[in-house]
Parts: structure tokens; C-alpha cells; sequence
């Protein structure tokens, strides 16, 4: 029993961080503009494309190509967003359309690279192994765990405790009426979806060279972010720790309890989002009743 | 000051209806009915002169007598109006026109396009009956597509090789399945069913690329299994029929009480509760249909290709038919049939000369479709013919 608790342990705890990062743009964008953004999850393949295309195909320094890569998703996260709130404003629409670009993207980049698949990018972290309490942890999910940590404390005092942090949940609480206040609701979406981009793409930045570039890749960090957001309750902001900590976890079990089937992750996301669906519609944020 | 009334008079569907039991007309019936019977692959045909026609026209036209002598019946059971409008007639004619025009060449690429150019409108209709008509987008369908093209495989396996059996038990296991994810999640508003129904086929992906040789099974599907029919010519007549029914069914329904009611939850569902309308059975049972129409289409597609693999996961399946349903109109069940035949045709012949390149100008046009002719190719043609036909001009 000690055995395998230290393992769903750690690594339950640096999934349940790297979900954090992953999910922090998603709830963020959809807690403030109400929209479901399926292309947050190209964006995130768009970052891992750009930095293998950068560097491995055009020599740049890694460090600069991150950043241009980062640039690059903030431009194509920013582009979609503002097409889509343009012409297709209701949430649907607007679902149905950041699919299609979700959709195109994965296309364009496997035209591209002529199908291929399954690159390795560098990685701004070494990724040889390191024993923590006994178990190999990759260093890059520690230190996307770090990150994770500090953005999202970051990400806190911003929306909680600042004054451009009461704008924003203003714009958030209604629209209408805080642009009735002279606040610039539109300037507030652009800022938003300019933080989620960035934030999916310092993910991406983090994590993939832990994985590999495919042009599927846009669909895990995807599903993972809507999961966390319907178990922390949709858009609510504060329930990402506790939400992506029991996704993890869940995960981390039944990947102990069944160690030859590797890839359960996805199933078990599943179910707990539908658990969750049938018994708290409203997440973790629905047991309290002030934030219902 | 209430603006005058110019819009034409409505027309006189009893008095109608009073002509097609005019005995010219049931003698037309009869003569439609007595032709079916004699085209009929039982009949000993080579005693007619109709054996002066070409073989396969006997075979196209027999289904085709049935489902039109079935059309001319719903006219004298009252529902003509719901049928004789020119989008459901124009498109079950093409569906004949295609047919016939494929069985000139039965084995050619024309009839092999047209046949996956069926499937493509089995799964649009089965998509514009649940999501197009209710609003709830389901991007669940490739899921339950594939569902049936592995139910057929594992029965095929079995060894049944009865094709209808292998159609309807798939059809009945799309529809379970259906229902099953439909009945906890149909409680989810709009967007967050359609994410929810999003991570369906990413699930079926993920199983079978994942899990399907730790089962025994030696390739990622069923391989070896049996043709629909002979020809792409044959398979093409089994389609056909099936569309034209299928058209019939939904084109019906569309505008009974209950495709009223499913439209209406498209436009305003708490409207409709507050009218003490409970909305949930409704779209229970649409998206029940809808999966197991899905799961029909899925065995069809692995009869054809004789393999049911990990593809039929694929996201294709989901947004070429998206695709034709919004060309055609969203909820406009015949839309998606006339549509499909134009988009999916330049699809299937685009796919050789630019593989790859294709789909990205499909999404492309699929993109700028949603986004700037959301009701549909139709929608400024309509436009058009209204202003034409108000006296001062729009």
C-alpha cells in the first residue's frame, strides 16, 4: 500500500498543477465572456508546432523562438476570438465555429508537414529523470507545477484584489450595465483572451517537450480544460485547484489500479465529468450557495 | 395604421386533395402500383415487354415505385401539404436522378462517390433531425457512427453475414447507445451538451487505439467483412432507398406537432416550458433517432469498405456533415439531401486530385459558411424571391 501511495502522491499532486495551467485560460476566458473557445486547445498545438518549426527546422535559439511561439498563439487566440465574437456572437455559433478553427488548424499543419507526425521538440528543461521520495518525476512537470503555483496566485490577487481585477468581474457579473459604468468591455475580453492565450501557451511551451507534436494534440489539453471547468463549476475561477486535484488524483488511481492499459486518462475524464454532471451541474461551485 | 396584407392567397389544399382522388388519378396510382409489382425482382418479368428495358432500370425502379406510391398515399391520408413542398420533391428527384444516372455504370468511380455520398446524407439527415431542428448541436455523431461500423464487425465476426441483420441490429445499438448519453446529459443547456457530446468520439478514438489489442483483437478493427451488395451500383440502390425513406420519415415529422415543438426549443426553450411543455422527452427521443440513424449509417460505411476500423472516429464524419446541413439550411431536412449531393460529390472528386489540401479548403468554406450564411445557401435566394414578390419592394 505505502508502495504505490507515494507515486498517486506525486504524481497526482504535479498532474493536478500542470491541469491547473492547462485549464486556468479555459475557465478564465469562459468565466469573463461566457463563450466556449474550443480553438484554446489549438493554440496549444499551435505553440508546440511553432517552437519545432523554429528551431528544429529553421535553427533559431530556443529561448527565442518560446517567445515568438507565445507571440504567435497570443496572435492566432486573439484573431479567433474576435472573428467569432464579430459574426457569431451567440454561444453556440461561436462554439461550432472555434471547432472549425480547431479543425482547419489541425489540417493546415498536417498538410504541411506532409502527415508526418510524432516530433520531438528541445525542451528549456532538462528531462532526464530525477528521484523525489523514491519515484522518477520528469523535472519538467515539477517546474510546470511551480509555474502553475505562481501564476494562479498571480491570476488571485489580479482578478480579487486589484482595481482592474473588479473591472473585469464586473464585465463578467453583466456587460451591459458595466458599460453603463464607462467601463471598456471590449478592451476587457481583449486583455482576457490575450491572458488565456498566453497562459495556454506557456503550457504548451512547458509541457510538450515532455510529449510529442502531433497534429491531434490540441484535443487532450482540451478535454482536460472543460473537465476541470465542469467539475470547478463553468467559469468559476476559484474551484481550478480542488477541480484539476480530483481529476488527477482519479486518474493517478485507476492508472495504478489497471498499470497495463495505459491510456484510461481520457475514459476516466470522462466519466467524471459526466458524474458530475448528473450530480452537481453546478461543480464545486455550486455547494456554496453564494457563488450559485 | 396596420400596413394591407399583399401576400398572395394560400393555396387550396382540400380542394387539391379533392383532385388526387379524382379517378384519373387513382388511375395513375394503380398503374404506379401494378409497375412496381411487375418490376418487382419476383416477378417473372421476361414474360412483359418491360423486358425490353434495361436491367438495371427494373432494378432502380422498383424501390423507387414503392417509395413514391408511398408519397402519393401520405397526399390522399391529408398530410400533401407537409409533402408537396418543391425542396422535399426536389430532393428525393435527385435522389432518383442520381441513381439512375450511376446505374449507367454501375462499378464506376461516379457510382462509387455517390455511394459514400450517402452515407455522408444519412448522417446530415440524422444530424439536421437532432441538432439542426433543436439547437442542441451533437458533435457526439461520429461516436455512434462508429458504434455501428463495430457492432456490425463483431456480428460479422460472429458470423452473421445476414446484411439486413447486421443493419438493424446496428441501427438498434446506435439507438440504445443514444439514448443512454442523451438521458443524464440532454439536462446540460446548448453549449456545454455540445462540448460534452464533443469528448464522445475522442473517447471512441482513444479506446480503440489504445485498448483494442490488449482485447486479442489483432488489427486496430474488423477486417474481411461482407459487401452490402455486389456492385457500388447495387449498394447504391440500397442507400438510395434508404435516404428516400429516411427523407420521408423526417421531412414528415419535421413538420408534425413534434417537429414543431423541436424547433421551437431551437428558438425559445423557456417559452416553451412556461407554456407547461415538458421539452426533455422531446429531445430524448431526437437524439435516441438520431444515434441510431448514425449507428445505421456506420454499418452501411463498414459494409462498403468491408473494414470497420479506428477512422470512423474521425472528426470528417462530423463536420462534412455540419457542413451540408448549414449549406442546405439548418433544419430544412431536404436542404441537407439537395446540398449534400453538390458539397459531398466535390468533395469525393476534389479528394484525389488534392489530398489534404481539400480539407482545409472544406473547413475553410465550412468556417466562412457559419459565420456569414448561417441560415444557409438558400437564405438570400429567399430573401430575394420575397422581395420580388411584395408590390413595393421588400
Amino acid at each position: 500500500m505505502a508502495g504505490i501511495l507515494a507515486p498517486i502522491l506525486i504524481y497526482g499532486t504535479l498532474f493536478g498543477l500542470t491541469y491547473v495551467l492547462i485549464a486556468l485560460g479555459f475557465t478564465l476566458l469562459f468565466g469573463i465572456s461566457r463563450v466556449l473557445n474550443v480553438a484554446y486547445g489549438a493554440l496549444y498545438m499551435v505553440t508546440g508546432y511553432m517552437v519545432y518549426w523554429l528551431v528544429v527546422e529553421l535553427g533559431f535559439n530556443l529561448l527565442l523562438s518560446a517567445v515568438i511561439a507565445v507571440g504567435v498563439a497570443i496572435l492566432v487566440g486573439v484573431a479567433i476570438f474576435l472573428l467569432c465574437v464579430r459574426f457569431a456572437p451567440d454561444p453556440l455559433r461561436f462554439l461550432i465555429v472555434s471547432f472549425m478553427f480547431a479543425l482547419l488548424l489541425q489540417y493546415l499543419f498536417s498538410y504541411y508537414f506532409h502527415g508526418a507526425s510524432g516530433f520531438i521538440i528541445p525542451s528549456l528543461i532538462p528531462i532526464q529523470g530525477i528521484l523525489v521520495f523514491g519515484v522518477s518525476v520528469n523535472p519538467v512537470y515539477i517546474v510546470t507545477s511551480v509555474v502553475a503555483l505562481v501564476l494562479l496566485l498571480v491570476l488571485w490577487v489580479w482578478i480579487e484584489w486589484t482595481e482592474y481585477g473588479h473591472t473585469i468581474r464586473a464585465t463578467a457579473e453583466d456587460p451591459e450595465t458595466a458599460a453603463l459604468f464607462g467601463i471598456r468591455v471590449r478592451r476587457v475580453y481583449l486583455i482576457v483572451v490575450v491572458v488565456s492565450s498566453a497562459l495556454v501557451a506557456l503550457a504548451a511551451v512547458l509541457i510538450v517537450p515532455a510529449t510529442e507534436v502531433v497534429p491531434t494534440m490540441w484535443i487532450e489539453p482540451f478535454v482536460i480544460a472543460f473537465v476541470v471547468a465542469v467539475i470547478g463549476g463553468l467559469g468559476n475561477f476559484k474551484w481550478t485547484l480542488p477541480a484539476a486535484f480530483l481529476l488527477s488524483f482519479s486518474q493517478e488511481i485507476v492508472a495504478f489500479e489497471y498499470p497495463t492499459s495505459s491510456s484510461l486518462t481520457d475514459i476516466v475524464a470522462f466519466g467524471v465529468a459526466i458524474c458530475f454532471i448528473v450530480g452537481l451541474p453546478r461543480g464545486f461551485g455550486g455547494l456554496l450557495r453564494e457563488s450559485a | 395604421m396596420k400596413a394591407p396584407d399583399h401576400r398572395p392567397p394560400r393555396f387550396d389544399w382540400d380542394g387539391m386533395r379533392q383532385r388526387l382522388v379524382s379517378p384519373f388519378y387513382l388511375v395513375a396510382l394503380v398503374a404506379i402500383v401494378v409497375f412496381a409489382a411487375a418490376t418487382a425482382p419476383w416477378f417473372p418479368a421476361k414474360s412483359l415487354p418491360l423486358s425490353l428495358l434495361s436491367p438495371w432500370l427494373l432494378a432502380v425502379y422498383f424501390p423507387f415505385s414503392v417509395v413514391f406510391a408511398s408519397v402519393y398515399l401520405a397526399f390522399l391520408l391529408g398530410w400533401g401539404n407537409r409533402l408537396l413542398s418543391p425542396f422535399y420533391f426536389a430532393a428525393l428527384i435527385a435522389t432518383f436522378v442520381f441513381v439512375v444516372l450511376a446505374e449507367g455504370d454501375p462499378t464506376s468511380y461516379f457510382a462509387l462517390s455517390l455511394v459514400f455520398t450517402s452515407i455522408y446524407i444519412t448522417l446530415a439527415l440524422a444530424w439536421d433531425f437532432s441538432s439542426g431542428m433543436s439547437g442542441y448541436l451533437n458533435f457526439g455523431l461520429p461516436f455512434f457512427f462508429g458504434l455501428g461500423a463495430f457492432v456490425t464487425g463483431y456480428f460479422a465476426w460472429g458470423g452473421q453475414h445476414s446484411i439486413p441483420f447486421l443493419l438493424t441490429v446496428s441501427l438498434g445499438v446506435g439507438a440504445l447507445g443514444g439514448f443512454l448519453f442523451s438521458f443524464p446529459t440532454l439536462r446540460l443547456r446548448g453549449p456545454y451538451f455540445s462540448l460534452l457530446s464533443l469528448l464522445l468520439p475522442l473517447i471512441g478514438l482513444d479506446f480503440v487505439a489504445n485498448f483494442w489489442t490488449q482485447l486479442g483483437m489483432p488489427t486496430l478493427g474488423y477486417y474481411d467483412l461482407p459487401f452490402l451488395a455486389p456492385t457500388p451500383g447495387a449498394e447504391l440502390v440500397i442507400l438510395s432507398v434508404a435516404n428516400g425513406f429516411l427523407l420521408t420519415v423526417l421531412y414528415l415529422l419535421r413538420n408534425s406537432h413534434y417537429g414543431l415543438i423541436l424547433r421551437g426549443i431551437r428558438d425559445d426553450e423557456d417559452a416553451l416550458s412556461s407554456q407547461g411543455i415538458q421539452t426533455f422527452p422531446y429531445k430524448v427521443v431526437a437524439f435516441t433517432l438520431a444515434s441510431g440513424i448514425a449507428g445505421f449509417a456506420g454499418a452501411a460505411y463498414a459494409l462498403v469498405v468491408t473494414f470497420a476500423g479506428v477512422d470512423t472516429f474521425e472528426f470528417t464524419f462530423l463536420f462534412l456533415p455540419i457542413l451540408i446541413v448549414i449549406l442546405g439550411g439548418a433544419g430544412e431536412i431536404a436542404g441537407a439531401v439537395l446540398a449534400g449531393y453538390v458539397g459531398i460529390l466535390a468533395y469525393q472528386y476534389t479528394l484525389q486530385a488534392f489530398a489534404g489540401l481539400n480539407l482545409i479548403v472544406f473547413t475553410a468554406l465550412a468556417i466562412l459558411l457559419v459565420l456569414f450564411l448561417p441560415r444557409g445557401i438558400l437564405q438570400p435566394v429567399r430573401q430575394f424571391v420575397r422581395f420580388m414578390r411584395t408590390p413595393e419592394g421588400g
